[in-house]
């Protein structure tokens, strides 16, 4: 071999030998394994924060859905206030109002209703005697609550029929409670994400004369 | 940079010349950072892939951001609305009757500003940066609807609206009301004020009559209220009715200026002239309900009795005894001497100066007693537009 070729094959590179493929593969894997498990944690956080501001999110537009339409029970167009509140239970309200003043409360969103459904884990939502229809997914059989109180804040505890006439017709002021509770997005953790909403409603209709 | 000699000789290059000067007859290749290009690419590489992620990231906090705004805009507005709607239905004054109602602020039908709100517009501090509207509109004979629109952030707009109905008896808000800044005084002498509903024939301190209690004093403004709250709370056991004790409460405001004239041009009223009463007389009887107005201050020294409406246009001031069934109005206020004894059975209105109730005194709300007084004279007693309903436009 020449000086020239022996300077040559020395400037070449040589390549790398199989145990520096196989440690910098070993050391590639452990790098991508802990990029990896980081990843998938930074990516279940983000799903749990998510999940939780789903359910927050849900919660507080039922109870706003709900309060905007409990708060003005009773109200009647023609100047002669109905009964506010049809039936109440813990867990059902029924109430009512006259928006068009035609005297019946049959037209449509005056006669609602509020409860939950507990096989489907839903909040639901009826008007007039049309079939109670979903309003917010994944709420626990105890997740809507209603207390009952009247003039004198003294709470009014429903009976098994819920309250009777004259209780209904004493109540001024209704907390209510929403709970939901999302599936959590990490399968190694079984405990849902919770999230609740309350708030108290005040008749503006009951006692006006 | 070394030149090459002509025929090329093998120049070395630079990036090996720099492995080498590392110290190292490394048999890799020169690094990758040091081929041309390389970095930029690898930037590149990974702005591709961040570039979504983050942009995924700015969406998500952007439209959470914009929900959090919409929710709070709209809460906002439904606040202020529920203010200037409860501003409104306190501004609106006892009337004589609602013809004018939808004539808007000047009064004139037929003008740009029918169906404006006729009492005055929403004070700055309810709504704060948002606009607020009011409109009052008929919907049938006797029945009208206040409505208070609030606007607000990106368009935001909040509508709730309160039923109003024309009552049919006269408003009555208080066994004593005053005008702003009357100061009530109580000596201490026995005096009961008391906004539970009586009977003509009821003593002090035992009605039998029905319906709500009204308050024992009203003011139309909250400042004047608070204040007549604190200075008669030593007296909360002569001062009864609607609320917690002492009953002092805010109502609707009563136009005492336009009931004196209405009393004082009625053909039915009965002059006295003040300087010349006599010591003792009756404004009337029960039976015989009177329409009287007295001219200038009234000092009743003897014994004096009546029934219906007695006005009296300058300050009336007792010394002697007064027993009375129906409407007491006193333009330049009430003085009773430490010697006055004084009953009256319906209710007691002062549009001024002083209310001191230094006598032996018994002020008594009596609804039956003011529905026969406006019977006998309609036209003086001014009715209120009563809450019948609300609603926020969803």
């Amino acid at each position: 071999m020449s000086a020239t070729a022996k300077r040559r094959a020395a400037a070449q590179p040589a390549g790398a030998s199989t145990l520096e493929v196989l440690v910098a593969a070993a050391l590639l894997a452990v790098f991508s394994t802990l990029a990896h498990s980081f990843a998938r944690s930074c990516f279940r956080s983000a799903a749990a924060l998510q999940a939780r501001a789903d359910a927050a999110e849900s919660a507080y537009l039922a109870l706003s859905l709900l309060v905007g339409e409990l708060r003005q029970a009773g109200y009647s167009a023609s100047g002669n206030l109905i009964g506010a509140i049809a039936s109440a239970e813990d867990s059902r309200l029924r109430f009512a109002a006259d928006f068009d003043g035609d005297g019946d409360t049959d037209d449509a969103n005056e006669n609602v209703s509020y409860g939950s459904d507990a096989a489907r884990g839903t909040l639901t939502r009826a008007s007039g005697s049309g079939s109670p229809q979903p309003v917010i997914d994944h709420v626990p059989p105890t997740g809507l609550r209603f207390a009952y109180f009247d003039a004198r804040g003294q709470q009014l505890f429903p009976g098994p029929d819920g309250l009777d006439a004259q209780q209904r017709s004493a109540v001024r002021r209704i907390d209510v409670r929403i709970e939901v509770e999302e599936p959590n997005p990490d399968p190694a953790l079984r405990a849902p994400i919770k999230a609740a909403a309350a708030t108290s409603v005040t008749l503006r209709n009951a006692g006006l004369p | 940079m070394q030149d090459c000699p002509d025929p090329p000789c093998e120049c070395p290059d630079p990036a090996r010349q720099r492995a080498g000067r590392a110290g190292s007859s490394s048999r890799f290749p020169a690094p990758l950072a040091d081929a041309p290009g390389f970095a930029l690419l690898a930037v590149l590489l990974a702005l591709a892939l961040l570039l979504p992620l983050g942009g995924l990231a700015v969406l998500e906090a952007r439209s959470a951001l914009v929900i959090a705004q919409n929710l709070r805009a709209r809460a906002e507005a439904r606040v202020a609305a529920e203010a200037a709607l409860e501003w409104a239905a306190a501004a609106v004054p006892a009337l004589w009757d609602t013809s004018t109602l939808a004539a808007g602020p000047d009064g004139s039908s037929g003008t740009a500003d029918d169906g404006a709100f006729p009492f005055g517009a929403v004070p700055d501090a309810l709504c704060q940066t948002l606009s607020c509207e009011l409109s009052l509109a008929p919907l049938k004979p006797a029945l009208w609807r206040l409505r208070a629109t609030a606007r607000g952030f990106r368009g935001t707009a909040a509508t709730v609206e309160r039923i109003l109905a024309w009552s049919t008896v006269p408003y009555s808000p208080a066994a004593a009301y005053a005008a702003p800044g009357v100061a009530p005084r109580l000596g201490t002498d026995p005096v009961l004020v008391d906004g539970s509903p009586y009977r003509p024939v009821d003593p002090p301190g035992l009605p039998t009559g029905t319906g709500p209690p009204d308050f024992a004093f009203a003011f139309p403004d909250a400042r004047s209220a608070e204040e007549a709250r604190s200075a008669l709370a030593p007296h909360r056991d002569h001062i009864a009715g609607r609320g917690e004790s002492p009953s002092v409460g805010q109502a609707t405001r009563i136009d005492l200026a336009a009931l004196a004239a209405r009393a004082a041009g009625n053909g039915q009223a009965t002059s006295y002239e003040g300087s010349l009463l006599p010591d003792s007389g009756e404004f009337g009887a029960p039976g015989r309900p009177e329409l009287a107005v007295v001219e200038g201050n009234a000092v009743l020294r003897g014994s004096w009795s009546g029934a219906g409406i007695l006005l009296v246009r300058g300050q009336l001031e007792i010394t002697g005894e007064l027993r009375y069934e129906g409407l007491v109005v006193a333009e330049r206020g009430v003085a009773l001497d430490s010697g006055a004894r004084v009953s009256v059975h319906g209710a007691l209105w002062v549009a001024g100066g002083v209310l001191d109730l230094f006598g032996t005194a018994a002020v008594l709300a009596c609804p039956e007693c003011m529905g026969r007084a406006s019977e006998a004279f309609p036209e003086i007693l001014p009715h209120a537009l009563e809450p019948r309903g609300w609603r926020e436009i969803l």
